[in-house]
């Protein structure tokens, strides 16, 4: 295995330089009344030069009577050449002739890429020439454009795309808009030889964009997940320089940024709270997603709103084929989706539905366990989310989409007491409860102006909702007792946007893929409404504390260039002005961002990046946890926005045996990060939220290294970060910098799927990551009580033991000397899954069963201490932490079913 | 179902619900051994401090006392006094005493030399803000049916916040007598706090032993009423606890009621909200945890000021 690693990058290092040398090897060669092909036949024979030319190529049957000695082939060439009007390149390794007359002319090749089974677009697809393998990818509505000079080459395009069969179509001299359709060969083993061209895996060497990562559905289904529940979120964790929180909490740390700086799109709209059950599960529904895309650094232009990272997720469209019908059963939740053709080929629609029914166990086991005749109790949860789409194709240059995506938790709690005594008594009635959701809507419009310029309008609302409440009801007719009392409490928040967007997609020439666009986004902030409520039959008390509605507007506008210069150097560069208005205030930003990619050879390239990125929203978490109760909350007058520099570098590689490494550095710093002051609460103590909180600054920096293997019985990854992360408030830590919660000094993963055969396949990750930082206390000492007393005092003297000299009370308190000071344990945990597939003539099911962390390592998810060791009567009381593990051994299980 | 098959999932099910709790090991070197200052005065005694030595929790949470420290009063810059250090009998920890009882008005600088360095702080005693006497009216009291022997008061109390920011910490109380064998008689012993509930300060009020911490930021410079609820638990709770004391011996008159009113200096409400939220996130196993205002130079403590109203009010049954 090491042995061909090396020769493999000793082979990328070599081979780009291959034609090149052959070039310049000199040659005695004469040519005595032969046509010009055959000439560059002998050519080929004599230097071993791949040379590659059109049959119609003009001058091709002229005749050459020459000789050359000790003369370099390249001066042959250009020699034998140039008398015909004719010229050459080394493109891909090959010397490609062409029709120098002929050269500004120009042939356009345009159109969608599908499934050719479920008819939805493939993102991502490589089209490229197969002479000259200059190309371009399908854009995330599966639409490509690719330009050539019209050399009088006959050309062949390859569409290639990992997992389906490739694709060829030959064109000419004339224009062509052309939908493709790519057969999927997903269980057919024997045939993975014939797909997923080279071409595709050299696609992360080629492509100057850095930093990036894709997920396909197959990909994110296949990594073993926690009670079977597929999850997108916790997936892309897998990845380097993507870090999850502690297990059973919810958000991702992108390069040592914070969870609030993570722009998540869905079909282009942003959602706010993607989670369930507290941060356990993500709400998106793997069933419903077509394609994943996530940029940590060196952004292009046409993203902005954030400054750690861009998660760019594409619904499925839905089989515009024949209906199809998915369910899959597991131990949390069952789901179903449907997709079919509304009208054949122009219309499908796409429908997704989840549900927990967590609760409908729980109910009936708490009301059984806790009910009797004067105390009845419901208790329960449950989680639902939603996702349709519709698109309607009006034209060959008109397409509309319709988007819809709904999630929503509920946690609710309700208790009846009755007592009589004497024939008197009262009636008291307890209502809880907590919820949060997401509603998205969003309309989109595909028009082609030509086949070069692919345009897209959208328009979309998104909002995000929170609650929580807790009411309470006594009514009584005992004579000392006042006859009917109610308190209520609620506290509720929420963000709104309207959006409308435009985004052009340019495609000149092969080289260029210019895009340009500009948004308007109309947010509207509630941040944090508390009611209170108490009526009796003296009096009522009734407090509003409104936060007051912020409206706010975001404008942007961009425009960036992916241009090849040429086969060995390429740019991306752009610039996005962004500004913001909120309470009579602007805040204007001008974000230049560039990315230059360096190739030596078709397998090796170095690229470089810099981004500047602004971001307007924060994100209020009161503990260091992402939590639905968290508030999203605008700039204002003296919050500032949050601004990052990030620069990054790196190496990308590919071996030719379906081996991708990409190994990346960074340095990132951010200005205006916010965090709540020492013991300030959303809840409580003060009215105005940006009292509670204060700016301060962040840096990271690290290095990422990334080994995938994309091809054969066994694909997979090998994921490394090696990484720090500071943060520096003014008013937090006495003005001294400390370590970031998630900054993890090592982080690995790695994962794999074996495919044994058509029916069984093995699925198994591994995942390792230094311990977080937390703040532990390395000093004892007394505080005193309001009258001055001392803790432990406050009613009696308190008993006290002298050990040593030292006095141990009740009173102790435990300091810490600055944030973050400890580390916990590293975490490390195995998950494994093996799935069984039975295809069927009316479709196909599967059982998914494994294990999550197998050998049951007891992974600190949060620590406390135990009340059981301040007790002073112990004769050498100290502080004992315990770790609390929320995944330790257990089963997965799942069930799909598909027709 | 086989047998084989009911033992493998029995056992899984054992494997699912296994103990997930660990006892983690934390290896730091040692305490960071701070001079500790602590003091919380007020214009009714002499002012007194005491001074202790922080020290690594994790050998044994316990304090040292420095009682060979100097320690000097300053009044706005002037020394006022030279404290001496006294350990009376039943006391936990010795103090340092001083013969100057503070006044709203000047500021005063603690500063402490030891061998482990100079620690020093700054604080001054606020302004009084009385309560409206004749308003501390009671309006019912009932027994709490699901309980045993709890009793709920209503009260409502006035108080005229004057301009500015203001602190305050209000607690309601009953005493508690313990029976005395030597002479055959029951002896007050000390207050217990009942637990207070209103629904008239919704975004300022922090609960501290029962007692209400609140500030003035909605109602700054008027007449502010404040009613709601005080119940008051039969049998000393929390406090008693960890007692070795017969609880027989203990009792405790409902009747009377035991009125505070502090008013906070800014550093008292600091270090008394950051108390009181350590004390309620103890429990949150995802909370940061709190760190306890401080407001010692070099060194860790509490050093500040309150004024104190009281009522006293009996209840008829």
């Amino acid at each position: 295995m090491v042995k061909n690693v090396t020769f493999v990058l000793l082979f990328w290092f070599v081979a780009g330089y291959a034609q090149t040398s052959l070039l310049e090897m000199k040659i005695d060669i004469v040519f005595h009344g032969m046509t010009l092909e055959k000439c560059l036949h002998m050519l080929e024979d004599k230097s071993g030069i791949s040379i590659v030319y059109s049959s119609r190529l003009k001058g091709l049957k002229n005749k050459v009577s020459k000789s050359y000695k000790n003369q370099m082939v390249k001066d042959v060439l250009k020699d034998i050449l140039s008398e015909n009007g004719l010229g050459y390149k080394v493109i891909g390794g090959k010397v490609v002739i062409y029709d120098m007359k002929s050269n500004k002319k120009k042939v356009t090749i345009s159109g969608y890429v599908y499934d050719s089974e479920t008819g939805e677009v493939l993102i991502g697809c490589n089209v490229y020439d197969q002479a000259t393998l200059r190309g371009t990818a399908t854009n995330q509505y599966g639409f490509f454009s690719l330009t050539f000079p019209s050399d009088g080459i006959k050309r062949i395009i390859v569409f290639s795309f990992m997992g389906y069969e490739e694709r060829e179509v030959t064109i000419g001299e004339e224009n062509i808009s052309i939908n493709i359709r790519m057969k999927s060969v997903q269980y057919n083993l024997n045939e993975i030889k014939i797909v997923a061209g080279k071409e595709v895996e050299k696609e992360v060497v080629k492509q100057t964009k850095m930093s990036v990562a894709t997920m396909k559905s197959a990909e994110i289904k296949a990594i073993p997940a926690i009670a079977g529940e597929t999850d997108l979120l916790k997936a892309i964790t897998m990845l380097p320089g993507i870090k999850q929180g502690v297990d059973g909490s919810s958000g991702f740390y992108v390069r040592g940024g914070g969870p609030d700086q993570n722009l998540i799109l869905l079909d282009g709209v942003p959602i706010y709270n993607p989670y369930h059950l507290w941060g356990f599960l993500s709400s998106f529904n793997a069933d419903a997603i077509n394609h994943v895309e996530i940029t940590k650094g060196a952004f292009p232009a046409r993203y902005g709103g954030r400054i750690s990272s861009v998660l760019d997720i594409t619904m499925n469209e839905g089989n515009n084929q024949r209906w199809k019908t998915d369910f899959t059963v597991g131990l949390l939740s069952a789901k179903g989706a449907v997709s079919g053709p509304l009208v054949k080929d122009k219309s499908s629609i796409m429908i997704t539905a989840r549900r927990t029914y967590a609760d409908l166990f729980i109910v009936p086991i708490r009301r059984a366990k806790r009910s009797y005749s004067d105390y009845k109790i419901t208790q329960g949860y449950n989680f639902t989310d939603l996702n349709v789409k519709l698109n309607y194709r009006f034209s060959k240059r008109d397409r509309l989409y319709f988007s819809g995506f709904a999630s929503r938790d509920k946690y609710y709690n309700k208790e009846i007491h009755l007592q009589k005594y004497e024939d008197t008594g009262f009636n008291d009635e307890i209502n809880q409860g907590e919820g949060w959701g997401n509603l998205i809507t969003a309309f989109r419009w595909n028009h082609l102006f030509n086949p070069k310029i692919f345009v897209n309008t959208t328009a979309y609302f998104s909002s995000y909702r929170y609650y929580t409440k807790n009411l309470s009801e006594r009514k009584s007719d005992r004579p000392d007792e006042i006859g009917e009392k109610k308190n209520a409490a609620e506290y509720f928040s929420n963000i709104t946007d309207f959006s409308l967007k435009q985004d052009y997609e340019f495609f000149p020439t092969d080289r260029h893929d210019i895009r340009f666009g500009l948004e308007g986004i109309y947010h509207k902030f509630k941040p944090g409404i508390n009611t209170y409520y108490s009526e009796t039959d003296n009096s009522t008390v009734e407090n509003k504390s409104d936060n007051n509605e912020i409206p706010a507007t975001e404008l942007s506008a961009y425009i960036e260039d992916d241009f090849d210069v040429n086969q060995w150097f390429g740019v991306n560069g752009g610039i996005r002005f962004s500004s913001f208005f909120v309470q009579g205030t602007g805040y204007y930003s001008a974000e230049p961002r560039l990315n230059i990619r360096i190739g030596f050879s078709d397998h090796f390239s170095v690229k470089a990046g810099y981004a500047m990125m602004t971001q307007y929203l924060h994100l209020l978490t009161s503990s260091g946890l992402v939590q639905s109760s968290d508030l999203w909350v605008p700039v204002t007058k003296n919050i500032k926005p949050q601004r990052a520099h990030q620069f990054s570098a790196g190496i990308a590689a590919y071996s030719g045996r379906g081996y991708q490494l990409e190994v990346e550095g960074y340095y990132k710093i951010m200005h205006h990060v916010i965090e709540y002051k020492n013991g300030a609460d959303f809840l409580n103590e003060d009215s105005n939220w940006e009292n509670k909180v204060t700016m301060g600054e962040g840096d990271a920096y690290g290095f990422e290294f990334f080994l995938k293997k994309t091809r054969g019985r066994l694909t997979g990854w090998i994921g490394y970060t090696l990484s720090w992360s500071n943060r520096h408030f003014e008013d937090l830590n006495f003005g001294k910098v400390f370590p970031f919660r998630y900054d993890r000094r090592h982080d690995v993963s790695v994962t794999g799927t074996y495919k044994i055969n058509k029916k069984w396949s093995v699925n198994a990750s591994w995942i390792f990551y230094t311990g977080n930082a937390v703040t532990m206390p390395t000093s004892s000492y007394i505080t005193p009580n309001f009258d001055g007393t001392l803790q432990g005092e406050y009613h009696f003297p308190a008993p006290n033991t002298i050990i040593g000299g030292n006095i141990v009370t009740s009173g102790v308190l435990e300091s810490a000397p600055y944030r973050n000071n400890y580390r916990l344990d590293s975490y490390h945990r195995l998950d494994i899954t093996g799935s069984y597939t039975k295809q069927k003539d009316w479709g196909f099911w599967q059982l998914i069963f494994g294990v999550t962390n197998l050998y049951n390592r007891m992974n600190p998810s949060y620590f406390f201490s135990s009340d059981e060791y301040r007790n002073y009567y112990s004769k050498q009381p100290a502080v004992v932490y315990y770790k609390r593990t929320l995944f330790p051994f257990m089963p997965v299980l799942s069930f799909r079913i598909a027709f | 179902m086989k047998k084989t098959h009911f033992i493998f999932l029995f056992g899984l099910l054992t494997l699912f619900t296994i103990s997930c709790d660990d006892v983690m090991n934390i290896d730091l070197q040692g305490g960071d051994n701070k001079i500790v200052i602590n003091s919380i005065f007020n214009g009714d005694k002499n002012l007194s401090v005491t001074v202790t030595q922080s020290m690594n929790p994790y050998d044994l949470k316990a304090v040292r006392e420095l009682n060979n420290a100097t320690v000097l009063l300053y009044e706005n810059d002037l020394l006022k006094d030279t404290l001496k250090y006294k350990k009376n009998p039943g006391d936990t920890i010795g103090r340092f005493y001083s013969d100057v009882t503070p006044v709203t008005g000047p500021e005063y600088k603690i500063l402490v030399k030891d061998n482990l360095g100079e620690a020093s702080s700054v604080s001054s005693l606020p302004d009084q803000t009385p309560i409206v006497y004749d308003s501390a009216i009671w309006m019912k009291w009932t027994e709490v049916e699901d309980t045993i022997n709890t009793i709920r008061y209503y009260f409502k109390i006035i108080i005229d916040d004057p301009e500015g920011d203001d602190y305050y910490y209000l607690i309601i109380s009953c005493p508690v007598y313990k029976y005395n064998e030597n002479t055959g008689a029951y002896e007050f012993y000390t207050w217990q706090n009942a637990e207070i509930e209103t629904a008239d300060l919704p975004q300022t009020q922090i609960f501290l032993r029962n007692g209400l911490l609140f500030n003035d930021d909605v109602f700054d410079g008027t007449r502010k009423i404040i009613s709601g609820t005080a119940t008051m638990y039969s049998y000393p709770c929390c406090y008693f606890a960890e007692r070795d004391e017969d609880e027989s011996d203990l009792i405790i008159d409902k009747s009377k009621l035991h009125v505070e009113l502090h008013t906070l200096s800014e550093e008292v409400w600091h270090y008394n909200s950051s108390y009181a939220k350590k004390m309620s996130s103890e429990n949150n196993i995802y909370s940061e945890p709190t760190t306890i205002y401080n407001n010692i130079e070099n060194g860790l403590g509490i050093f500040g000021g309150e004024n104190l109203a009281q009522v006293d009010t009996e209840i008829i049954y």
